[in-house]
C-alpha cells in the first residue's frame, strides 16, 4: 500500500508539523483545536427494537457477556473493576449506567466495546499504560466507537458491500458447516474513517475529564514501537486480519493537533497504586509469550521511566536468561542483581539469580540465590527442583 | 406456513442435486444416540431442562450473517413452548431451570459444550474422524463434575440443548434465484443443533441427537414443534409410558 | 478473533484429519518408543507438519497426549502460526525451539510458551523426573483455554540425550484435559503410556 514516495512524504510532513507546534507555543498561542468542542456527545441509547440489525447485536452480546462473567479469564479483583467503571464513568458523561468494563486475562494491546455497553480492556493494554491518561485515551477511543455506532455501521457497510468471503456458518463447535462469522471481524476491524472519528472523540471525552491529551499520542507511539519489531519498519500502516487498532505514525502527530497544549491530569501514581498486586501475575505473563523483543521494548521503556522497579527488572532479567544469544547471560544478571537489591523484590528473583549463577559456573552465588528463595518461599511450584540443584551445588 | 413450504422446497430441490452433508436419518441406529446398555429412563425419573444455547441468524443477499435477536428471543420462548407440547416423551417430573440459576452452573455447561463438541465430531459424524477406542458407541461421560447440579435440583437427568439457526432474508431468497438460474448452486439457511441427556447420578452422556439440515423455522411457534420434535426424536422414554410415535410432516 | 482461529482449526482438522487406533508397541517419529496396554485414538496431522504426535482418548475438544521424540536443536517445539499478511522486513514471530544446553527449568519454559498460545498457563509444580530412561523434569500446570474458557490440567514430562550427530535431542509428553473430571479419570492412562518410554536407539531413518 504505502510506496516509499508516500513514506517520504509522509516523513516530511511530520518533520514540519513538529515544527509549527514549536512554533505556535513559542508564540504563546494554546494550540487548541477547535475542531473538538463541537463534537457532541449523544444522549444515552435506548435498547434497540429487537427486530434491528443492531438489536441483533445487542443480543448476542449480552449472551457473550454473560459468559465472560464467568471465565477463568475474566479478572475479579474488585479494587480493579471498581477503578476501570469509575474511570469509564467519568469519561463517557452520562452513559456510566449503561456501561460494564471487564478486564480479562489477555497478555496483548487491546481493548473493544461491544454495542450493548460491554467494554473488555484486556491486561497487556494494562500492563503498558503508564499512567490513567494513556488508560483514559484507550478506553474514551473504544467509547468513540460506541457512542458513534461504528459496529452497527462497520455492519451495514459489509452488507452493502456483499461481502461474500463468509461462508454460511455457526458459531461454536457443532455443525457440518463451519465457517467463520464474518460478523466478528466485520465489527471490530473498523475503517479508518472510524478510528480518526473515535480518535476525535476518545480525545475530546479525555480533555473534558481533565486529562493531559498528548498522553493519547504516548500511549500509541509506544505501541508503534512494539510492532515495528515483528512488523518492520511499516508496522501498524496495515493491521493484519485480527489487529483492531492499525495504528499509524501519522496518527500520533493528529492525536497531538487535537491533543493541544492544554496539559492535565496524568494519574501516574493512583493508576500504579491500583494495579500494584496484580502486575507482577501480568509481567509473567507477558515473559510467558515467548515473543523476547518486543518484551524487551516494552520492559526498557518501563525502566527508563522507573529505574529501580524491581519487578520489571526481575521481568526483564527473565527475558534476557530465556533467549540466551550473545550478551543476554550478563544482562540477566545485572537486571536480577539489581532487582534482588530492592526492598520489594519478587521472591522468583532469586530463583532467577540462583539459575544465572549456576550457568556462570558461580556456585557459591548460585547456592545462597537459591537458599534465600527456598527460605521466602518454601511451597514454590518448583521447590523440588531448585532443592536438587541445591544438593549438585554443594 | 406458505414461506417454509417454499423454503422447504427450493432447499430439498438444492439438496437433490447436491447433497449437502448429512440428512436427517429416516431411521437412526439405536447405538449412535443411546449409550451402552441404556433404553429407558428409571420410573418416576426426575428431568430438569438447562436453559437452550440458541442463536437465530440472518442472512443477507450478500452472504453476510447477523444475530436476530427478535427471532432469537421468539425462538427461545418457542421452544420452551414448544418443550410444554412434549410431555408424553420428556414424562411428567419436568422442571426448567431458570437462566440465573443455570449461570451459576458455567463451568458444567462449559464443560459439557466441550462433550458434545466431542460427540460431534468423533461420533455422529465419525467417518475418518470416530474414535476406534470407542467402538462406535456413545461412551462419554461428564462423570462427578454434574454433582453439584444435582445437589442443587434433586434431578436425575439433565438436558442440554444447544440450536444455531440461520434464515435467508428475502434479499437473499432473490440472489439465490437469480443465482440458480446461473447454474450456481448456493446454501439458504441451515439449522444446526444438539440435545443431549446426561444421568446426574453418572455423569454419563445417555442420550445424543444432533440437528444438521436446511429446514425448520424455530420463529414460527407451530413450526417450531416440528424442530422439538425432530431434536427429540428417539428421546427415551421412562418405563411405564410410551414413546409418542413420531408423525412426519 | 479466537472464536474464528478456532473454527478454522477445527474446520481444517475437519476436513483432512483421520483417526487410527493405537495399541502395543508404537513409535513417535522413528526415536520414541512407547507400550501400551490402553488403546489410544492418533488424530493425523492432515499435513505432517505438526512436530509432535497428537493422542486423545475423549477427543479433539477434551484431551489430548502429545508426544515428541528426537527434537534436534534449531527445530521448533510446534508449528509456527498462520501469517495471513507480511511486510518485507518483518520478523517471524517466535515459536518455542530446542537448542543445545538448555537446563531443566528452561525445557519447561518452551512448554510454557507453547501452551500460552492456548491461554493463561501457570507451572504449578516442577521436579526432576526420569522419562524414557534419561534424566529430566516432570512439571505440572492449569491452562484457563481462550477458545471456550475451559479450565484445564495439564502435566508434561521432558528430557534431552546427547547425541553424536545433533549434540542433543529432546524428548516429551504432554497430557492435558478439562480440570473437572476427566483429568483425574484419565491421568493413569497418560501415565502408563509415559512409564512404558524408551528411546530407540539406531533409527531406521538417517
Amino acid at each position: 500500500m504505502p510506496s516509499t514516495d508516500t513514506t517520504g512524504r509522509r516523513g516530511f510532513l511530520r518533520s514540519a508539523c513538529r515544527h509549527c507546534l514549536g512554533l505556535a507555543a513559542l508564540a504563546g498561542l494554546p494550540a487548541i483545536a477547535q475542531d473538538l468542542s463541537s463534537i457532541r456527545v449523544p444522549p444515552r441509547f435506548k435498547r434497540p427494537a429487537a427486530d434491528t440489525d443492531e438489536g441483533g447485536l445487542w443480543g448476542l452480546m449480552d449472551r457473550e457477556e454473560t459468559r465472560l462473567k464467568r471465565s477463568p479469564l475474566t479478572i475479579q479483583d474488585k479494587d480493579l473493576r471498581a477503578y476501570l467503571s469509575d474511570l469509564v464513568c467519568r469519561l463517557s458523561e452520562g452513559h456510566c449506567t449503561d456501561i460494564r468494563v471487564h478486564p480479562v486475562r489477555v497478555p496483548r494491546f487491546n481493548a473493544m466495546m461491544a454495542p450493548n455497553g460491554m467494554m473488555l480492556v484486556w491486561s497487556g493494554l494494562m500492563l503498558r499504560a503508564e499512567n490513567e491518561a494513556q488508560l483514559a485515551a484507550v478506553l474514551g477511543h473504544e467509547l468513540g466507537h460506541y457512542l458513534e455506532r461504528h459496529q452497527v455501521e462497520q455492519l451495514r457497510a459489509a452488507k452493502d458491500r456483499a461481502v461474500l468471503s463468509t461462508m454460511v456458518g455457526m458459531v461454536g463447535g457443532v455443525g457440518s458447516v463451519l465457517g467463520q462469522i464474518g460478523l466478528m471481524a466485520d465489527m471490530f476491524a473498523f475503517s479508518r474513517e472510524h478510528e480518526e472519528r473515535a480518535d476525535r472523540m476518545g480525545m475530546r471525552l479525555m480533555r473534558h475529564a481533565g486529562y493531559d491529551g498528548r498522553e493519547a499520542a504516548a500511549i500509541w507511539d509506544n505501541l508503534l514501537a512494539e510492532l515495528r519489531i515483528t512488523g518492520g519498519k511499516d508496522a501498524g500502516k496495515r493491521g493484519d486480519m485480527f489487529e483492531t487498532h492499525p495504528t499509524t505514525a501519522g496518527r500520533r502527530d493528529q492525536l497531538l493537533q487535537l491533543a493541544g497544549d492544554a496539559g492535565g491530569i496524568t494519574g501516574a501514581d493512583p493508576y500504579r497504586k491500583v494495579i500494584a498486586p496484580l502486575r507482577l501475575g501480568w509481567l509473567q505473563d507477558e515473559v510467558k509469550r515467548g515473543q523476547y523483543e518486543e518484551s524487551l521494548v516494552l520492559f526498557d521503556r518501563m525502566l527508563a521511566k522507573q529505574p529501580g522497579d524491581s519487578e520489571v527488572l526481575y521481568a526483564r532479567g527473565e527475558v534476557h536468561r530465556l533467549r540466551d544469544e550473545a550478551g543476554d547471560l550478563e544482562r540477566a544478571l545485572s537486571d536480577l542483581d539489581a532487582a534482588s537489591r530492592a526492598p520489594k523484590a519478587p521472591v522468583e528473583t532469586f530463583r532467577a539469580l540462583g539459575l544465572v549463577h549456576k550457568q556462570r559456573s558461580d556456585r557459591a552465588a548460585a547456592a545462597r540465590a537459591f537458599e534465600t528463595y527456598l527460605a521466602q518461599a518454601p511451597q514454590a511450584p518448583d521447590a523440588a527442583m531448585v532443592r536438587s540443584y541445591l544438593a549438585e551445588l554443594k | 406456513m406458505p414461506a417454509l413450504a417454499s423454503r422447504t422446497t427450493r432447499t430439498l430441490l438444492i439438496a437433490t442435486v447436491f447433497a449437502v452433508g448429512p440428512a436427517v436419518q429416516a431411521q437412526e441406529v439405536s447405538t449412535k444416540h443411546l449409550a451402552p446398555g441404556f433404553t429407558i429412563r428409571a420410573p418416576e425419573s426426575r428431568l430438569v431442562i438447562l436453559p437452550a444455547d440458541m442463536e437465530l441468524f440472518s442472512i443477507s443477499a450478500g452472504g453476510v450473517v447477523e444475530p436476530r435477536e427478535d427471532w432469537t428471543e421468539a425462538a427461545q420462548k418457542n421452544f420452551v413452548a414448544a418443550l410444554a407440547t412434549q410431555k408424553q416423551r420428556l414424562g411428567p417430573h419436568v422442571t426448567q431451570l431458570g437462566a440465573a440459576e443455570a449461570d451459576e452452573f458455567a463451568d458444567i455447561t462449559t464443560l459439557h459444550r466441550a462433550v458434545a463438541d466431542a460427540i460431534s465430531l468423533h461420533h455422529i459424524q465419525g467417518g475418518l474422524m470416530a474414535l476406534p477406542t470407542k467402538g462406535d458407541r456413545l461412551d462419554w461421560s461428564l462423570g462427578d463434575a454434574v454433582r453439584p447440579l444435582k445437589e442443587r435440583t434433586g434431578a436425575d437427568y439433565a438436558l442440554f440443548t444447544w440450536m444455531r439457526d440461520s434464515y435467508t432474508s428475502n434479499e437473499r431468497k432473490l440472489a439465490m434465484v437469480a443465482l440458480a438460474l446461473l447454474g450456481a448452486i448456493t446454501l439458504g439457511g441451515e439449522q444446526v443443533g444438539y440435545a443431549s441427556l446426561v444421568d446426574l447420578n453418572t455423569g454419563r452422556v445417555v442420550w445424543f441427537n444432533k440437528l444438521d439440515r436446511m429446514w425448520g423455522d424455530l420463529r414460527d411457534s407451530g413450526a417450531s414443534v416440528e424442530t422439538v420434535e425432530a431434536l427429540l426424536r428417539g428421546f427415551p422414554g421412562s418405563s411405564g409410558s410410551e414413546e409418542a410415535s413420531h408423525a412426519k410432516h | 478473533m479466537k472464536k474464528v482461529l478456532a473454527l478454522l482449526l477445527a474446520l481444517l482438522l475437519a476436513a483432512c484429519a483421520n483417526v487410527s487406533r493405537m495399541d502395543g508397541e508404537q513409535v513417535v517419529n522413528d526415536r520414541l518408543a512407547v507400550h501400551l496396554t490402553d488403546a489410544w485414538n492418533k488424530v493425523s496431522d492432515p499435513w505432517e507438519v505438526d512436530p509432535y504426535d497428537t493422542w486423545t482418548q475423549e477427543g479433539i475438544p477434551l484431551d489430548h497426549l502429545r508426544l515428541w521424540g528426537g527434537v534436534r536443536p534449531g527445530q521448533p517445539l510446534m508449528t509456527k502460526p498462520a501469517v495471513f499478511s507480511r511486510a518485507a522486513d518483518a520478523k517471524d514471530r517466535r515459536v518455542p525451539t530446542f537448542r543445545v544446553g538448555l537446563p531443566p527449568e528452561r525445557l519447561v519454559s518452551l512448554f510454557e510458551e507453547l501452551y500460552a498460545t492456548a491461554g493463561a498457563v501457570t507451572v504449578t509444580r516442577m521436579e526432576p523426573a526420569m522419562f524414557a530412561g534419561q534424566k529430566g523434569v516432570r512439571f505440572e500446570f492449569t491452562l484457563a483455554r481462550r477458545s471456550d474458557d475451559l479450565d484445564m490440567q495439564g502435566v508434561g514430562w521432558v528430557a534431552v540425550r546427547q547425541d553424536a550427530t545433533w549434540g542433543e535431542e529432546l524428548y516429551a509428553a504432554t497430557f492435558v484435559a478439562p480440570r473437572l473430571s476427566f483429568y483425574q479419570r484419565l491421568l493413569p492412562m497418560a501415565e502408563a503410556v509415559v512409564k512404558s518410554a524408551r528411546i530407540r536407539s539406531n533409527p531406521a531413518r538417517s
